[in-house]
């Protein structure tokens, strides 16, 4: 699902942050440290930050142009 | 992930300290120790158990909770106040990381009693861990945490061991020769250890995670952060709540049938297997019943023949009666049979005319005279009265006695036969039936036994129903939910937060895509993959021409008969080690497969897929294999795991051929004296 104000995301980003998420999930598969509710708070938590991180970059990219 | 070395100290069988080291090479990735029985060979695979899982199996000689983990020989120097410490140091290398793992416990003895080798752990294992990364030794970290390193936390140590080595894994690459068929594992069990080692795991955690799951998800969490007003969006999002909330419910719902219905299944699995220990008991009772009415059926009909028989002796009086008709017939023969000879005339008659003294053709009767000696020898001659009629209607008598009798003969020896048919077949019956009654096990009910199996099916009927309710209620819900979600958003105000928050959905919309991608790659075609290598490494190993071996639904491993495609139930404790073994190194064979495709095929698509390469470390696997297939399945093992580490018993090594296979100064050999309870290990010729 694309955002409602049309903003894209980046892709090389979505990638990386899959990569990171995955290697969680692995780990939590194997070793059994995390329950599920502090992996959502965990994922949830890396995702709003890269979208914070996008949106700042995205504001100065705007204020420099 | 290979293992370097293992070191013990003080540890069961190995007084002092004792170290193995493995060979890590490519080609020649095999490490034996050879040892007879009773040697230690199963301490060193209980060292690995204990060292990174602190667990024990059960052995031949000792339940898990009764074994000693300090050796004799140690323990009888002690005194009542001294501790002595066991330890256990692995040293495995993974990704270019030399990790050592050790764990070590304090005893204390109980008691000074000879041959009382009892003793007590003081305090709780230790274990730590030391990385060397770029030949930089790292600190040694306590599985307690770090006071500097906030990273390490309380278990860190045990996670880096299990998310190298899954302890639930332990009994794949943990492989006990005598012992694995012992092994019950469910198929769910089973199957998740599947889907951890080929890395399917970790992507459906992150698909649940992000979205799949019912209230915890990611994608949930953001949009609860969507800030609005108005009444529509909050009549919407309330909406959105009682849904998810109704969501949960059945999720609870859903998980308790599920365990209902596992419980069901277990009981009927049970009781099923309790019931194929009667199958030829329950066989037993069937055929008395059939016998025993096969007996009741032969006594009725002995009965009935008994009865016609009798039926036809009433008729024997008229039998021997008609016999005598020849005779009868003869002596009528000279008789009027219809009564005309001189009418009227009997003694009574030829008396009066000899007391009147004259004859009624009027001549006087005198005695002495002609006609007074004629009518004497007339009185002779005629019957004291009239005969014929009455003689006549005897004879008609009697030939009706004949025809009615004629066959009597006949119909008593078909009687007779029928009876004595009748009891051979019964005293078979009752000789069958007396057999079956002495076979019979009186003290089960067999009957209740069935009974109980139906009733179990029957309750696994019900909650399959139920679940399917429920899951049809889920997928209901679950769109509702979709479609006010997708409402909520339009919803939403355009504001500085909510473009963050709706970055992010797309973010986690985007992530939750590729891994539902990969996931979908991971988890195809698992069984058909595992079936195809299973069938050829059953064939390889076996070269069995009479049976096939195939995965099934259920994700055990079935044998069949190639001729008739019937499955071989009855499997022996050697075959089933057998199978259970080919099953344990394809499993692996698929994740090295799938792993060295993901390499070649798209190396850009491999961030770390997940699949567990693991060693193999085998406790006489070959025990319950002839030498024809100790020979075929070790030559193929080499291939299939990272690393093979062996012990085996010297007869059969040679058969083995795994000499090819060994890398150099890999090859040990257990060394015990006679009566002496520590045993030590030596390079073999060296």
């Amino acid at each position: 699902m694309e955002p409602n104000n049309g903003s894209q995301i980046n892709k090389i980003k979505a990638r990386q942050l899959y990569e990171q998420a995955k290697r969680l999930e692995i780990e939590n598969a194997r070793t059994g440290r995390y329950d599920d509710k502090e992996m959502v708070k965990l994922l949830t938590r890396s995702i709003l930050k890269l979208a914070e991180e996008d949106q700042i970059a995205d504001s100065r990219e705007e204020e420099a142009t | 992930m290979k293992f370097k070395s293992i070191t013990l100290s003080n540890f069961m069988r190995y007084k002092g300290e004792t170290t193995l080291n493995f060979s890590c090479d490519e080609k020649h990735n095999v490490t034996v120790v050879l040892g007879d029985n009773t040697f230690g060979k199963t301490t060193l695979a209980q060292a690995f158990r204990w060292g990174l899982f602190e667990e024990l199996a059960s052995t031949n000689y000792a339940k898990k909770g009764e074994i000693v983990l300090l050796n004799y020989d140690v323990i009888s120097t002690m005194s009542l106040t001294a501790n002595q410490r066991v330890t256990v140091k692995i040293v495995v290398e993974d990704g270019g990381d030399t990790i050592m793992f050790q764990r070590s416990a304090m005893f204390r003895r109980k008691s000074l009693e000879p041959g009382n080798m009892s003793v007590t752990q003081v305090g709780d294992a230790e274990l730590v861990m030391q990385i060397t990364r770029n030949g930089v030794v790292g600190s040694v970290i306590n599985n307690n945490g770090s006071n500097t390193d906030k990273n390490m936390k309380k278990g860190c140590v045990q996670d880096k061991i299990n998310s190298m080595l899954p302890a639930y894994l332990s009994n794949y690459f943990f492989f006990d020769g005598e012992r694995w068929s012992d092994t019950k594992n469910s198929k769910k069990e089973i199957k998740q250890a599947i889907e951890t080692i080929l890395g399917v795991t970790g992507f459906i955690a992150l698909k649940n995670h992000l979205k799949d799951a019912p209230y915890h998800n990611v994608y949930r969490q953001l949009n609860g952060q969507l800030q609005s007003s108005g009444v529509p969006y909050e009549t919407t999002k309330k909406e959105l709540d009682d849904l998810h909330k109704r969501l949960e419910e059945l999720t609870a719902s859903e998980e308790e049938t599920k365990r209902l219905l596992k419980i069901a299944e277990d009981q009927c699995e049970i009781r099923e297997r309790r019931m194929d220990e009667f199958k030829d008991e329950e066989q037993n009772i069937k055929d008395f019943k059939r016998v025993e009415a096969e007996v009741k059926k032969n006594e009725d009909l002995m009965q009935s023949a008994y009865s016609d028989t009798v039926r036809e002796f009433s008729k024997s009086a008229r039998y021997f009666a008609a016999a005598l008709l020849p005779e009868v017939s003869t002596l009528f023969e000279q008789i009027d049979l219809n009564g005309k000879d001189i009418p009227g005339v009997t003694t009574d008659t030829v008396d009066y005319l000899l007391k009147e003294g004259r004859c009624l053709c009027g001549e006087e009767l005198v005695e002495g005279g002609k006609a007074y000696q004629n009518l004497m020898t007339l009185r002779k001659q005629i019957p004291p009265e009239m005969i014929g009629g009455a003689a006549g209607k005897f004879k008609e008598l009697l030939e009706g006695w004949k025809c009615d009798t004629s066959d009597m003969p006949e119909a008593l020896d078909r009687k007779q036969d029928d009876y004595d048919d009748y009891y051979t077949y019964r005293m078979q019956a009752v000789i069958e039936r007396d057999a079956l009654s002495r076979k019979l096990n009186r003290n089960v009910d067999v009957k209740a036994l069935r009974r109980a199996v139906e009733e179990a099916k029957e309750a696994c009927r019900r909650q399959s129903r139920n679940l399917g309710q429920i899951r049809g209620e889920m997928d209901e819900v679950k769109q509702r939910i979709n479609s006010k979600t997708h409402y909520l958003e339009t919803l939403a105000s355009k504001n500085e937060h909510n473009e963050k928050i709706r970055r992010a959905i797309a973010y986690a919309e985007e992530i939750y895509e590729t891994a539902c991608r990969y996931a979908k790659r991971a988890k195809d075609h698992i069984l058909e993959d595992l079936n195809e290598i299973i069938g050829r490494n059953f064939n390889a190993m076996f070269q069995d021409t009479e049976k096939y071996a195939k995965l099934e639904d259920d994700y055990k491993v079935h044998v069949y008969y190639r001729a008739t495609d019937v499955e071989e139930t009855v499997l022996s404790n050697g075959e089933a080690t057998a199978v259970n073994f080919v099953y344990i190194v394809s499993i692996l064979e698929l994740a090295r497969q799938r792993a060295e495709a993901e390499k070649t095929e798209a190396p850009e698509d491999d961030v770390g897929s997940g699949i567990l390469r693991l060693p193999l470390v085998l406790d006489g696997p070959f025990s319950a294999l002839s030498n024809g297939n100790t020979n075929l399945v070790a030559k193929k093992l080499p291939s299939f795991a990272e690393q093979v580490i062996i012990f085996m018993m010297d007869k059969d090594w040679q058969a083995s051929g795994l000499d090819d296979y060994t890398g150099e100064g890999f090859s040990y050999h257990i060394v015990k004296e006679d009566k002496a309870v520590s045993s030590t290990i030596e390079l073999r010729g060296g």
